[in-house]
This record gives C-alpha cells, structure tokens and sequence, in this order.
C-alpha cells in the first residue's frame, strides 16, 4: 500500500488527494503554521483533518517551532509530487497590486474612528471586521477602476465600517448602509452626522425582501457575505437587485479561501453567471486580512497550532463584477435566516468537532 | 445633453466614454489612454474622434489635450483626477519575482534576441517582466515545481523562463513559427536546458500522445469568441483528469468587451469542471519595439504599425509608434475540480473566426475609414441561444425534463451502437458526459443510464414491442431537446410522443439555487 493509500483510509471522502497535497505544499513552503491555511486554499476544517492525521501517522515531526516532514512524509510528498514555493507575495502592497498610500489622510481620519467602534462581534450574524490596511487596498482598488467616483454605492451589512472610509474620501455621491445590527447602524449614523458625510443608514435583514425604492438605483455595491453557499448567493445577488439597469455597473464581495472549497466557489460562479448579465472581472490573491476575533481558539492537539496567531491569518480573496448592457437588477427573493447563517462541513467550528 | 449626444454618435455606452473621460485625465499619451481606459480599441478610437468632433478635446501633435469644455464635461462626469495607486513595485500583479534574479537575468539577453514578431501568428510577446511576474504567480500556486507543463503557443518564451528557473519536471511547446521552434531549440541546447519543441499549429488536432498528460499549461489565446476558446479547450484537453491541475491564460479587455468575458467564463463554467481561482489586473504588458523594427508587429507592435499607416486616415495622436509598453492584458487562472475529464481535442472549424473581429485591433483602423462607428460585436448563435435559453430559466426554472415515448422503432433491437449514438447525442446538446452504463437483460431488453455533469439521461428499450422510454433531464444550458432528437435518429420511431417538464422552478428561497 502507497503511503497515500494508507493516509486515505483515515481521511473523510470529501477530502481528496489535491487537498493533501496543499497542506504538504504549505507545510514545504515554510510558512508560519496560521499561514498554511493561506497558501493551501482549502476549508479550515478539512486542512486541520489533514493535518492531525499526518501527525498521527507519523508524516510530520516538529523540531522547536519548525514542522518538518519525516522520511515518511517526505515519500509521501514525493508521491504526490508535492512541492514547496517561497512566497512571492510583494511586501509592499500585500498581494493586493495596488497602494494606499494616496489615500493616507484618509487613512489617518478613518483609524480614530475605526478604533472607537463597537466591538464583540455577534458570531451568529458572521461579523468579524477585516483590518483598516486591508480595507484601504480594497478602496484603492475600487477607485482604481472608477467604481466610487461620483457613485450611489450600497453596502450591504457593514460590520467593517467601510461605508465611512468610502465616504471620507469624498468621491463618492452617496452610500448607503443596510444594516440588522443596532449597534453599528447607531454608530455609523452617529460619525456621519459628527462629520457630515453623505451616509444612509438603513435597518435591513437581508433574508428578507428589500424597500422596493432602493432596488435597481446604486451604480456599485460592496458586500463581505457569509461562508455558506446560500449565504454568499444571497448577497451577491441581493446586489443585483440593487444595482441600476445596464452595463458597468460593478459589484464587489470577499469570498474566503478558508471556508470555502473551490467545488462551492465553482457553485456560485456558475449560478451568478447563469443567472445574470454579469462577468467577473477580477478575482484578486487573499489579501484581506480580517482582525482575530473574541472567541478564536488554538488547536490544543496540533503543537504547531496550539498558540493563536496573535496576528491577522484568516484571509479573503476579493471579487469584482460588472454588468453587462443587458443587465437588469434581479428579483428581490426571501430566504430562511437559518438556510444562510448555519455551519456547513466547510466551515471554521467544525475544526473541534 | 453632451453625453447623449456623443453616445448616440459613437453607439458608446455613457459608462465607456466616462471611461475614456477618467483615462484622458491621466495620460495625454493616446497609446497610454487605450492600454487604460478599459474599452475595446475600435470604440476607443471612435469616441476620441468624436470627443474631437464635439470640441471636448484636441489632438496637439501626438498628444491628446482636453479642451475647457472638455474639463467641464469631466467634472460635470464626477470624475476627478485619482492617483494612480498601482503598485510599482510589482505593476498591480500582486507578485515580485526577485527571488527569480538569477534567471531573470540569464533570460534578458536571450530573450532581446528571439526572432521579431509575425503577425500573421497573431504574435507578440510580453516584456521581459511580465513573463517573470506570470512565473512567479505560477509557481506560488504550485503550478510549477516538478510539474509537467505545456504552452500552447510561446512568442514569450515563457518555456525558456521556466526552465532556467530548474523547477519543472517537464516543459513542452507547441508552437506555428518554425523560427521561433528553432530559436527556443538552440536555447535549450546552447543552455542545457531541457524543452522540447513541437512545431505544429494549435487550430489542428495536437498529437495523441499528448492528451490528458500535464499538470499545467499555458496560453495567450486570441480574441475572439471560438478563438480563446479553441486554445482553452485545447490546453484543458491535455490535463490529466482530476482535480488540482492548472491552466492560466491572458485575455485583454483592450480587444474584447465584457459580453465576450462573459461568454468565455460562462461556456467554461459550463462544459468543464473546474473553477476560476484568479483573475488578475491587467498586469501583463506587451513590448512595443518589434513593430517599428521590422514594420511586421505582433500584436502590440502591429498596433504601432497600423498607427503608421494613419496617415492615410488622419488620426494624428497614433502616428508615433508608442513609446513605452501600452497593450495590457488580465491573467486568469482555472483550476480543475476532481470530477474533472479531459475533453476531446478537437480541430478548428474553418468557419471559425480565430483572430478577427468587431473588437480587434485591426477594426478601428476600418472604423476611422469608413467614418462610423463599429457595429456590435457578433455573436454567434449557439451563444445566443443559450443567452435566450437562461432567461427563459430565470421563468421556467432551473432544468428541464423532456420525457420521450418512441413506438413503431425501426433499430430498438439490439444494444449495439447505442452507447456511440448516446455520446454523440451528449456532445451535441453541448453537455458532458460523466458516466455511460447500459445493460441488456435476458431474453431482451436493455436499458441505459448516462451521469451528465448537468443531470441525467435513462432510457428503457423493449425490442419486442418497438417501444424504448426514454427521459432526459438536464440543467443549465444543455439543451434536452438536442439529446432526444438525435436519439430519435438512431432509433428511427414511427409514432413519437413528448412531454416537456420545468425542474426545479424558483421559490423564494436561496436553498434552490443548485440541483
């Protein structure tokens, strides 16, 4: 029996043999162990299986803090022709290929707000804030393209209080913020009256029907959806039902790497283009890096994890889309709250089941 | 007022000239204007020209001025001035290759000496850069290191790059241009590097033995509809089934228009199973200096050199030869997923434009001749049809079911050829095939059922009574009607029956968004 063979046997049928070999390529590659989870690019829950697996069976050894592969695995990796890379990612713009740099005073009014905002994000609404510099490089990007100049743009749900930093640009003709959580629609209305940006904040459930006069009148919108595969679906297309008829209009959502197979990324790429005027116009390397939150946890029985990160390592990869001439905005649907914010087998908890 | 004016006289969406309106308030150099402002060249050219006609801007030698009225249409635009925050460092791709620094540098010389690009291969070649920045995305997805590579076509000289880096297991090139075969071949000699080179053109059937056997390629197809998509297809059907391989190929928005973007990504989407993981900004640039050279550019090149035979059409801004790199384009990467199958390769149909169409280079030069503007890109039927097929399933639902009864056949006898007749009948409706099963029973009868990667097809045959039941359902856009008329063909029924079933019709909930 080939090592792989004898690994299989342990792993669950929907882990599969290029799943391994990104986890045997990240750990090749000398990454920090949170940063692994980067550079393999499959659900957490699955990459953690894999990895207590290869050290129940003695693939991998740890000598101080380094991960190394023992002789098995090594015959492992030849196996399945794995191999490490450095990483190319360019240091001064994060992977992002854009600097915010033109934007620091913007930056520099945006932290002290950032900073007083409420904390204790509500894991069952799927809150989590990313970091303000990886906020700003997705900001770039947008004006880079010409999406917020003299644009309506929409958020839909805003726990990164992006919406500010859109409109202390001054770019922008309007945002407006559909929001269920009190506390940041509070908040948010408080700073645009405090500073007089042209801010709408809205109470909104997004699983319910949206106010029919919002629909089809934004020329962009910015979303960060949940992990699930209604979940995503649901905010990427309840932005197509917000924007205006017509072409060039654009869409932008973070879609995680971490969370997600590239089997459901496949799902929804497929379902938004069958179902829409749209194509994808960028799909961007995971540079948006989200602030560790209140209840992150180590992974006891993996040493290399056994610490938190006590930095940034859950990451997104960043979607563009744009209308096309013929784009008009979707119907407005209804969902179960619970059809869309549920852990599914790819997602982060089902790490410690 | 202005702006429905001038989308009127150019066809021009407004959001297209605010497009070029945002460019020309970065650059003034009109070559810099077309590698940025988004917007295929020949509508490009055609709103500048307008632009001109309405006194909004003014061609001052080569380069192109705003005009006060001009100023004021781009402020009443919204569009201001933006820095450019592009990063320097690594030209918006994300990537530096400094860790390449030894190889880049061996490449440099190498590569100012490949033979001059040939428009007639629809040739052009990154600069020396890109080909580094593309490696290094490569090689940071693990597409690289010890893996078996094809490029399909390499004016580039990509395989020269990839090999001085020593990462490979195996790198094979097809590639038209003899001279360029012979260059990379002495090379790889010269340098001990380990290339093989099969002169051969991509539009034909590539050799057998090269099917299903890499684990990554690489292509900078052409432009129009079946173009990118004959090279794509082409490169996918020499992967290696399952998941994890990888194919990367370049496309530019500077000779195709979002509608062709779309048509590319759905039919891939559609037909193979895989997933697009990136798509870059348009960080690859095409060098400019072989155009002027020889007076035979490639792609980039042949732009500067049909901007020397302007002249004769009077647009001065495009007489000089651009001066720096201008002609971009994004870099998209699939990966496959592991239900993934090779598909079959497959020669070009010759009624197939592969270089030429509404948004290519070449048009705008025909646009200023004539005087107007383009007329829209043509797409072709099969692509319309399935645009009209998705939204009637926004009405209808998410597949459909056609439920066949054939009576009186004349070839319900015997199982023979039914296993072909129900490939072909799969191809035809544009869906793939996954799984075949047919089974006969004793003393007769025989029933088939075939997995399609958009849903099923079963089929029941009792000879005795020249009855076969045959239902095909099926998702997306394959077409189950294509399915059932060709099975008709092969089982010849005097007396036909057909009821025709919407699946899956949409409630209001997310939870139905797949079958």
């Amino acid at each position: 029996m080939s090592e792989f063979q004898s690994l299989r046997t342990k792993l669950p049928d929907h882990i599969t043999q290029g799943d391994v070999k990104k986890i045997l390529r990240a750990i090749l590659s000398n990454d920090a162990p949170w940063d692994w989870f980067t550079r393999a690019r499959i659900p957490f829950p699955f990459a953690v299986k894999i990895l207590r697996e290869l050290q129940d069976g003695g693939f991998i050894r740890y000598e101080g803090d380094t991960t190394k592969l023992t002789e098995r695995g090594s015959a492992l990796a030849n196996e399945l022709r794995a191999s490490g890379a450095p990483n190319f990612t360019d240091p001064q713009c994060g992977g992002s290929g854009v600097i915010w740099e033109p934007l620091r005073a913007v930056y520099e009014k945006f932290l002290p707000i950032y900073d007083a905002r409420p904390r204790n994000e509500n894991s069952d609404l799927d809150q989590g804030a990313m970091t303000p510099e990886s906020f700003f490089r997705r900001l770039a990007l947008m004006l880079h393209q010409g999406d917020i100049q003299g644009n309506r743009i929409v958020n839909l749900g805003d726990d990164d209080f992006a919406s500010i930093a859109i409109a202390l640009t001054g770019l922008a003709e309007s945002i407006t913020v559909l929001e269920i959580d009190e506390r940041i629609r509070e908040y948010i209305a408080r700073v645009a009256t405090d500073y007089r940006l042209p801010i709408t904040v809205q109470n909104q459930d997004l699983t319910k029907f949206l106010p029919p006069e919002l629909i089809g009148t934004f020329d962009t919108y910015v979303c960060d959806p949940p992990e699930t595969e209604a979940g995503l679906l649901l905010w990427a297309e309840k932005g197509l039902t917000l924007l205006q008829a017509g072409d060039a209009h654009a869409g932008y959502f973070g879609a995680t790497v971490m969370e997600a197979s590239l089997a459901k990324w496949a799902r929804w790429q497929k379902r938004l283009l069958n179902h829409h005027e749209i194509a994808f116009t960028h799909i961007l390397p995971p540079f948006t890096e989200y602030v560790p939150w209140s209840d992150e946890k180590p992974l006891e029985d993996i040493p290399a994890l056994s610490t938190l990160a006590g930095r940034p390592w859950y990451r997104f990869a960043f979607y563009r889309l744009e209308t096309l001439p013929a784009f008009q905005p979707a119907p407005d649907f209804e969902a179960e709250f619970s059809a869309v914010f549920y852990f599914d087998e790819e997602g982060y908890y089902e790490a410690w089941k | 007022m202005i702006m429905t004016t001038l989308s009127r006289a150019t066809g021009a969406g407004s959001d297209d000239i605010a497009r070029v309106m945002h460019a020309l308030l970065e650059y003034s150099d009109a070559w810099q204007v077309a590698g940025h402002a988004n917007v295929p060249f020949a509508e490009l050219v055609d709103i500048l020209q307008k632009l001109r006609e309405h006194g909004l801007l003014k061609f001052q030698k080569s380069e192109l001025m705003l005009t006060p009225d001009g100023e004021h249409f781009a402020r009443e635009l919204h569009i201001a001035r933006v820095e450019n925050v592009l990063c320097a460092t690594c030209a918006g791709s994300g990537f530096e290759f400094e860790q390449f620094h030894d190889a880049y540098h061996q490449f440099v010389p190498l590569f100012a000496k490949r033979p001059p690009a040939e428009a007639n291969y629809d040739q052009g070649a990154l600069t020396a850069d890109s080909v580094f920045r593309r490696l290094a995305l490569m090689y940071a997805q693990g597409d690289v290191a010890d893996k078996k590579i094809l490029l399909l076509g390499d004016d580039d000289l990509l395989s020269i790059a990839l090999a001085l880096t020593g990462l490979p297991r195996e790198i094979i090139v097809v590639e038209i241009d003899p001279r360029l075969c012979n260059f990379i071949e002495r090379v790889a000699r010269a340098k001990k590097l380990d290339i093989h080179v099969i002169q051969q053109d991509a539009r034909e059937k590539l050799p057998a033995d090269l099917r299903a056997n890499f684990d990554t390629f690489v292509t900078d197809p052409s432009e129009t509809i079946q173009g990118l998509l004959l090279f794509v297809e082409k490169g996918l059907a020499m992967l290696t089934p399952g998941g994890g391989r990888a194919g990367y190929f370049g496309v530019t928005l500077i000779e195709a228009s979002m509608l062709k973007w779309n048509v590319w990504e759905r039919h891939l989407l559609q037909n193979h199973a895989l997933v697009f993981t990136h798509i870059s900004e348009p960080f690859s640039l095409y060098g400019t200096g072989m155009g002027r050279e020889n007076g035979n550019g490639g792609t980039a090149g042949n732009a500067g050199n049909k901007g020397n035979g302007l002249v004769r059409v009077d647009f001065p801004p495009m007489q000089h030869a651009p001066r720096e790199p201008w002609y971009r384009s994004s870099f998209f990467r699939v990966e496959t997923l592991k239900e993934f199958v090779p598909p079959a390769d497959y020669d070009s149909n010759p009624r197939d434009e592969l270089y030429q169409d509404a948004e290519s280079l070449d048009e705008a030069w025909a646009v200023l001749a004539r005087g107007e503007a383009q007329s829209p890109i043509p797409i072709p039927e099969e692509f319309l049809n399935a645009s009209a097929q998705r939204a009637e399933q926004a009405h209808t639902g998410l597949g459909r079911h056609v439920i066949a009864e054939f009576w009186n056949c004349e070839n319900a006898q015997s199982e023979n050829g039914l296993a072909e007749a129900i490939e072909e009948a799969v191809r035809s409706a544009r869906a793939t095939l996954l799984d075949l099963n047919v089974r006969r029973f004793y003393p007769q009868g025989y029933s088939a059922i075939a997995l399609l990667a958009e849903s099923h097809l079963s089929l029941h045959a009792w000879p005795e009574l020249g009855y076969v039941a045959l239902d095909v359902f099926t998702c997306g856009e394959a077409d189950p009607q294509k399915i059932v008329q060709h099975l008709e063909k092969h089982f010849r029924p005097h007396d036909t029956e057909y009821i025709k079933i919407p699946r899956g019709r949409m409630r209001a909930s997310v939870m139905e968004v797949h079958p």
